[in-house]
């Protein structure tokens, strides 16, 4: 019956081609605003590290300002985005989660050995040894560093996939050793391709960016007193010389725990409002002490605002495209239907039933927003690759996959027999007598 | 013309001529916001950064050792510039406009207001070749000394005894008085007002776009330790190939520091602008497509009315109706469903902007915006009608006559 229904479909569509197409057109472009910007908000919003992510907090600590906060959020106050030397440390050392990373960007400049290679500046994620496995980096050859290592003030360095390619030319280079702004570094390890979708764990410098070139242990950092290379925010000014920068509130670093489940959560927060206590004894602001906690890594992602503002707007304005588009279709499938009166009278007049023709044309409509998801399929594509180019910083996130394929047409069915409920009621209520008459 | 018969025809069509206006209440209701946000945002591309930007270029210099060495090897860099063909001038800093990264802090005029927030100013390191090599107008004061500028070490806090500051920064510090000669603080914390202003320039914007205090700049004459960007204004025309020189130059000179990041002050301004610019495209692109739909809408419409009255125009051709008469007729039956249409859409165009002001912080839609939508809406209409109402127009008294 209903490959029946499809034929009459496609038949009544062929009898008004130009009108047709026009619907056809209409549903596509509607469907493919809408899809371009919801693929890039899905997927800007999507979980970076799913196999981890509910184990995965931030740790949020409010020694901001006691008269101002860092910022706030729908009326309510926030603590910065990063945290202190101080708390970061305290923080590692006290070691309350199954791990803990805190972290920083700084910039060394590589210097290699092969003749024909310029120096050049290499970005460098200086953390302490639990970065690894917590956010499950893949490693090609060898591994991280171990916390005795970190202790020691190790020497010791890991490389991206990339930056070993650069120097190495994608050889196993654990054992040997590279020169970092006029220090040898022994490498322990080689990342595998590693891109999460987002630089979730520091999405202050640059969430969109590409992962750091090579990581060091956070101690020879310190050691060597290298500034943060990423943002740094003071509200009092730190004072002179790099021990009262390091004494100082100013935020400048990124720390993560992993916390297995509820329990530990709520453990781990509890050891943090003690902390606070204790922090605020010692003279610290810490005026707004429920800002300090450990934010599962979705909630800070939404704190921290990562899908740009224009994007909602874009997503906004889309779907209410596609409600034009919707009523548009509405208005001509009415209108279609309805002026082929005479033929579903006759019909109607030699048995069809109501349901049958209500079935059909519904059918019809449903067949006009398949071909709309081909139309708009192929504009989302191209959407897509416009965005791309207006904006490069989306190169990764401006892609359709096989879920956003699916829901593109489903979108685009639904919208179109939404809109075909009415005309098709319309048209399945022709009286069949009176039609007949009037022709 | 009557519109009581149009009007009564209308209502017997209730859902077609409501889905119409309902198209038209949405479409008017996104352009008008659509078309606002393109206002605002070319607007804010369009702000003039005070750079005599189509000469400026900048080259991203990290040398390498101990403060003495690599405050040696920037001179000798700068030096090197400032002497090849087509280079009119160089400086060494911190930050460039419209770079993207930068300094900022908070300045104070009186010891109670240093943390007010809209005293926040970009922190700009020059030496005596900034001003001409940015190409920025002094209004007030002097230039820096040469003796006036100073290394500056990272860890340092930054305490000049001299600031230059933009005419901005000067009218937010000193409403009613000269800023010439007057103390400061760029410390950002409680402290002394240390700085003296020597001078005031017409316009430098800071490195960020999105910034509430955008022309509010300081500049000091401090030359900064390690990592540094060297500045060059190239002579008028030649900056493409000035640049490639440049760079060439240095690495010629030593290869023991790096050079990167060499980049036209155009396409910083160009990179800083370019979410706002895809927007600006992206909300073009959907005023003109959702036009297009509605016009079709419209269109397809207009169209099945005049085939299904068919007969009842023929017999008022019969009766007497000019073409003319024909023509009104339609155009006067879209006006009607535009006009309500339009009503509709004035709420619901603030219904949207309100949304987008509470989950956005957009600004309020401006009023005038919502007559110039409805203008572009009934136009549509108007244009989209009359293909159908001509033909109609042109549908024979004849047909009266023809069958039932």
């Amino acid at each position: 019956m209903i490959l029946y229904y499809i034929r009459i479909a496609m038949l009544g569509l062929r009898k008004q081609p130009v009108l047709s197409a026009l619907m056809v057109l209409a549903i596509g472009v509607g469907v493919a605003t809408a899809m371009t910007a919801l693929t890039v908000m899905v997927r800007l919003g999507a979980d970076p590290i799913p196999q981890r992510s509910d184990r995965l907090f931030a740790m949020a600590v409010d020694n901001w300002d006691a008269e101002r906060p860092w910022g706030d959020r729908n009326g309510g106050p926030l603590a910065p985005d990063q945290i202190s030397y101080k708390d970061a440390v305290a923080l590692l050392a006290a070691g309350k989660a199954e791990r803990q990373a805190v972290m920083y960007r700084v910039s060394l400049t590589a210097q290699p050995e092969r003749e024909d290679l310029r120096p050049f500046q290499a970005s460098v994620r200086a953390t302490s040894p639990d970065f690894f496995p917590m956010f499950d980096v893949p490693f090609a050859f060898g591994g991280g560093w171990s916390a005795a290592d970190d202790t020691a003030r190790a020497r010791t360095v890991v490389l991206s996939k990339a930056m070993n390619e650069r120097l190495f030319g994608g050889e196993n280079s654990v054992g040997q050793r590279i020169r970092l702004s006029d220090e040898y570094y022994t490498i322990s390890g080689v990342l595998a391709e590693w891109r999460p979708r987002m630089k979730f764990y520091d999405v202050t410098n640059g969430a969109l960016n590409e992962p750091e070139m090579a990581y060091m242990p956070l101690s020879v950092a310190f050691e060597k007193e290298l500034l943060s290379d990423g943002n740094n925010n003071c509200y009092e000014s730190p004072g002179e010389g790099w021990a009262s920068y390091l004494a100082s509130e100013c935020v400048w670093m990124q720390g993560w725990v992993e916390l297995p489940d509820a329990d530990a959560a709520a453990t781990y927060n509890a050891f943090l409002a003690n902390y606070v206590a204790e922090q605020k004894a010692a003279g610290r602001a810490f005026s707004r002490p429920q800002l300090t906690r450990a934010v599962p890594l979705r909630e800070w992602l939404d704190l921290r605002g990562v899908v740009p503002d224009d994007m909602r707007l874009f997503t906004i304005l889309g779907f209410a495209f596609l409600l034009v588009c919707l009523l548009n279709a509405g208005t001509l499938l009415l209108a279609k239907f309805l002026r082929r009166s005479g033929e579903i009278g006759l019909r109607r007049a030699v048995g069809a039933s109501k349901r049958a023709l209500f079935a059909q044309y519904l059918t019809e409509s449903a067949v006009v927003g398949l071909l709309g998801a081909l139309a708009g399929l192929l504009l989302t594509l191209g959407g897509l690759a416009g965005l791309r180019m207006l904006t490069p910083d989306f190169a990764g996130i401006a892609r359709l996959d096989v879920q956003m394929l699916l829901s593109c047409v489903a979108i685009a069915v639904a919208t179109s027999m939404l809109a075909g409920i009415y005309p098709a009621w319309r048209a399945s209520n022709v009286a069949p007598a009176v039609q007949l008459k009037t022709n | 013309m009557r519109t009581g018969p149009i009007l009564s025809s209308l209502l017997r069509h209730k859902v077609a001529a409501g889905l119409v206006a309902a198209q038209i209440a949405l479409t008017l209701a996104i352009i008008a916001n659509a078309l606002f946000v393109v206002v605002d945002r070319t607007t804010m591309i369009n702000r003039p950064s005070g750079v005599a930007e189509a000469d400026v270029f900048s080259v991203g210099l990290a040398p390498i050792g101990t403060p003495e060495q690599s405050r040696a090897i920037l001179l000798a860099d700068l030096d090197l510039v400032r002497g090849l063909p087509g280079v009119v001038n160089a400086y060494l800093t911190n930050s460039m406009p419209l770079s993207g990264g930068g300094w900022s802090t908070g300045v104070a005029a009186g010891l109670d207001d240093q943390r007010s927030p809209d005293r926040s100013s970009a922190i700009y390191m020059v030496d005596e070749n900034g001003i001409d090599t940015l190409g920025l107008k002094l209004v007030a004061g002097r230039n820096f000394e040469p003796s006036e500028v100073l290394w500056h070490m990272r860890s340092e806090s930054l305490d000049p005894d001299s600031v230059i500051i933009t005419a901005a920064l000067a009218k937010r510090l000193f409403p009613d008085a000269d800023a010439v000669g007057k103390m400061i603080s760029i410390s950002g914390a409680e402290g002394e007002l240390k700085q003296r202003v020597v001078g005031v320039v017409d316009r430098v914007v800071t490195p960020w776009v999105g910034w509430g205090q955008h022309e509010q700049s300081t500049l000091v004459p401090r030359r900064l330790d390690g990592g540094a960007q060297l500045t060059v204004r190239a002579e008028p025309g030649r900056r493409a190939e000035v640049l490639k020189a440049v760079e060439e130059a240095l690495w010629k000179r030593s290869t023991a520091r790096v050079v990167e990041g060499v980049r036209t002050f155009t396409e910083m301004r160009d990179e800083q602008y370019r979410s706002a610019t895809a927007l600006v495209v992206v909300m073009l692109t959907i005023t003109l497509c959702l036009l297009a739909v509605t016009a079709l809408g419209i269109v397809g419409q207009a169209s099945f009315w005049v085939t299904q009255r068919t007969r009842q125009i023929g017999v008022r051709r019969a009766l007497g109706a000019t073409r003319g008469q024909i023509v009104r007729y339609f155009q006067t039956e879209n006006a009607l469903i535009t006009c309500t249409g339009i009503a509709v859409g004035v709420v619901l165009a603030y219904v949207v902007n309100y949304a987008m002001a509470n989950q956005l912080g957009a600004e309020r839609l401006p009023w005038f915006y919502l007559p110039i939508g409805a203008l572009v809406v009934f136009a549509l209409g108007q244009l989209a009608v009359f293909a159908p109402a001509r033909r109609a127009a042109s549908v024979p008294p004849a047909v009266a006559t023809r069958s039932a």
